[in-house]
């Protein structure tokens, strides 16, 4: 087990206000990483997620997609960009399993906020000379 | 291989207490078989047996909470060591600070307290086959032998545990010190910085109350029992009694003295790294509030339980030193003044007193360590984010997390409640059933009549066991805690030489 799984187990077994409050700060401080370090981070993260439990995990990407929708524009970019080229980091697999339980969830949260995330992808994807995002769907 | 050992500490912890639960369920049947097995190979094997195992069991325990010490020293220290990269990374001359010889030696005390138990349980074979073999000579000698080498077991794994924490106390120390000051010199181009004084972070007398409580609790039962061994072979005689001196009564109490003593000074570093862990979040701020020039929210007032952890502490080491002091006056006077005072069964429920309150101590102070792990976590990304943008020049500030209201929500409290059930169980072995001997020893009736007398080894052994599996999961907590400060400070230093190169590369 790795640093960056034992946090996510850690949070990911506290109640749901203490991890969304530790979730918004860790997500925030990410967004702020020179990109390198930025796309490792999110790559432990997605890696650690996907190792939960399917109950704790879809528990923790809700938590995670929900407070990724408040945050700042640029932090939400910051975020995408990373978390797109952790992608190719951590496997189709991982990849994937991530991809479908966020959309899933933000499709849950209204279809114009899973619209909206979708289409954010595509933009970031474009802007950045990166292949067209592979929903799985 | 040790590496491995190390992370295996909840496998060595539920390991120790299945021995317990095992001869707690041995000790039941002994006692309900009693009648049946009196004076046959099964009873000689489960006297012995019964004697050894619970210890090793509690060995075991003590080993799992010390290999968590391990495991959480390491990731401190490499907290420390990954900042220090980044930050020679910006041209800061840093130097590494000299290690005293408790921080680089307490995994070896464990090894070796666990290597004495388990000599004990060997010896404890020999032991078995002496009884069998009605060898009443021999079967004396590895009595006497056996339960000393219990003993030095115990102060190397309490003692390291107690050294664990210390080293803990220094390299948490040092971090607290060093990280808000490495951080101000990169923000202002500093490169020199003071150099380091780790010795200053030690408090000299919980130092030396940990080293007493290590001689006393090694010293109380091998040189004595060396002493008994040879008395015992020159004066060898079917009828040989002990002299009162040399009795086991007043040594087995002087061990009980080691630990309260060792405990007393646990109870004393976990308050150290406490105010540390407070101190590391002042700091923090104050940081903050100068580099990113931003309002910080002021921290919680200490948290109140942190006073009675001082007193259960202090508590528990009185009450063994007065029952220590009553036990040798009983021991000297016991067949001429007081001989009919039955004060011999009031030992273990008094021991068990003083260990149940050092215990409550430690426990609270535990939870306390939680919570301020707890809130440092709420306080490290947010602080770290805010530095971060001040060092790129981007005007954005993340509010740092107010006082919380009601900070011992965020306490394990599951596990302090485990610890008061072992605590209470550890008193229902002993004072209950010491009041019963008492009774039934004004009324003229022997010990044999109360075969439930058997139980209270194991059921007090089965209440330490769910206070050290408690104590352990505390630690197992406290190192999920401690991997994720890893990571962020990790990251978040990295993150703060990035930007300032990257700002000093803009301006030359």
């Amino acid at each position: 087990m790795n640093d960056m799984d034992d946090m996510i187990k850690m949070l990911a077994d506290a109640p749901e206000e203490q991890r969304q409050q530790m979730l918004t700060q860790r997500l925030k401080m990410i967004a702020g990483q020179p990109e390198e370090q930025r796309v490792k981070s999110l790559a432990g993260l997605i890696t650690a997620v996907t190792s939960l439990k399917e109950k704790k995990m879809k528990q923790f990407i809700a938590t995670r997609t929900k407070i990724l929708m408040g945050l700042s524009p640029e932090e939400k970019d910051a975020i995408i960009l990373g978390r797109m080229k952790a992608g190719k980091m951590v496997g189709e697999k991982i990849h994937m399993v991530d991809m479908k339980t966020t959309l899933e969830t933000a499709q849950q949260m209204g279809e114009d906020k899973l619209t909206m995330l979708t289409n954010l992808m595509k933009k970031i994807a474009e802007k950045n000379g990166l292949p067209a995002p592979n929903f799985g769907r | 291989m040790m590496e491995k050992m190390f992370k295996r500490y909840k496998e060595i912890l539920f390991f120790g207490f299945s021995l317990v639960l095992i001869s707690l369920g041995l000790g039941i049947w002994r006692t309900i078989n009693e009648a049946t097995i009196q004076g046959t190979v099964v009873e000689i094997v489960l006297k012995r047996f019964l004697e050894i195992i619970p210890l090793l069991g509690l060995g075991f325990l003590k080993l799992g909470i010390g290999f968590a010490i391990v495991i959480i020293v390491r990731n401190i220290k490499q907290t420390g060591e990954n900042a220090t990269v980044s930050f020679k990374k910006a041209g800061l001359k840093l130097d590494k600070p000299a290690i005293p010889f408790f921080a680089k030696s307490f995994p070896i005390f464990l090894i070796t307290g666990i290597l004495f138990e388990l000599v004990a349980a060997v010896l404890m074979i020999f032991w078995i086959i002496a009884g069998i073999n009605g060898n009443e000579f021999a079967d004396h000698i590895y009595e006497i032998i056996t339960v000393p080498i219990e003993g030095l077991g115990v102060a190397f794994l309490i003692g390291g545990i107690a050294f664990g924490l210390a080293t803990i106390v220094l390299n948490l120390g040092i971090q607290v010190n060093e990280l808000p000051k490495r951080l101000k010199a990169l923000v202002k181009g500093e490169k020199d910085l003071e150099k380091l004084q780790p010795k200053n972070l030690i408090p000299k007398w919980t130092k030396i109350v940990t080293i007493t409580g290590m001689i006393v609790t090694g010293s109380a039962l091998l040189p004595v029992a060396i002493i008994r061994a040879m008395h015992y072979a020159v004066n060898y005689s079917p009828t040989y009694v002990t002299p009162v001196g040399l009795n086991a009564l007043l040594w087995d109490t002087w061990i009980f003295l080691g630990i309260a003593i060792l405990l007393f000074a646990i109870s004393y570093w976990l308050l150290k790294i406490i105010k540390l862990l407070r101190r590391q979040r002042t700091q923090l701020g104050k940081t903050v509030e100068e580099i990113a020039e931003m309002d910080v929210p002021t921290i919680e007032n200490p948290l109140k339980i942190t006073t009675v952890v001082h007193s259960f502490a202090s508590a528990g080491l009185m009450w063994m030193f007065v029952f220590f002091f009553v036990i040798a006056t009983y021991q000297a006077f016991q067949e001429t003044l007081l001989g009919a005072v039955p004060l011999k069964m009031l030992i273990k429920p008094g021991r068990a007193i003083s260990l149940a309150l050092l215990f409550v101590g430690i426990g609270l102070a535990l939870l306390t360590i939680v919570v301020n792990l707890n809130l440092t976590a709420f306080m490290l990304p947010s602080s770290f984010s805010n530095i971060v943008n001040a060092i790129k020049k981007d005007n954005a500030r993340i509010e740092l997390p107010q006082a919380s209201d009601k900070p011992l929500k965020l306490s394990p409290i599951k596990l302090f409640i485990g610890l008061i059930i072992g605590a209470f169980i550890v008193l229902l072995g002993t004072l209950p059933l010491a009041i019963l001997r008492i009774s039934y020893q004004f009324q003229g009736l022997t010990q044999n009549q109360l075969i439930i007398e058997h139980l209270i080894g194991p059921i007090v052994s089965l209440g330490v066991a769910i206070i050290f599996l408690m104590i352990g999961l505390f630690f197992s907590t406290i190192v999920g805690f401690v991997k994720a400060r890893k990571a962020i400070i990790s990251e978040g230093v990295e993150s703060c030489v990035y930007y300032s190169i990257e700002k000093s590369k803009i301006s030359s």
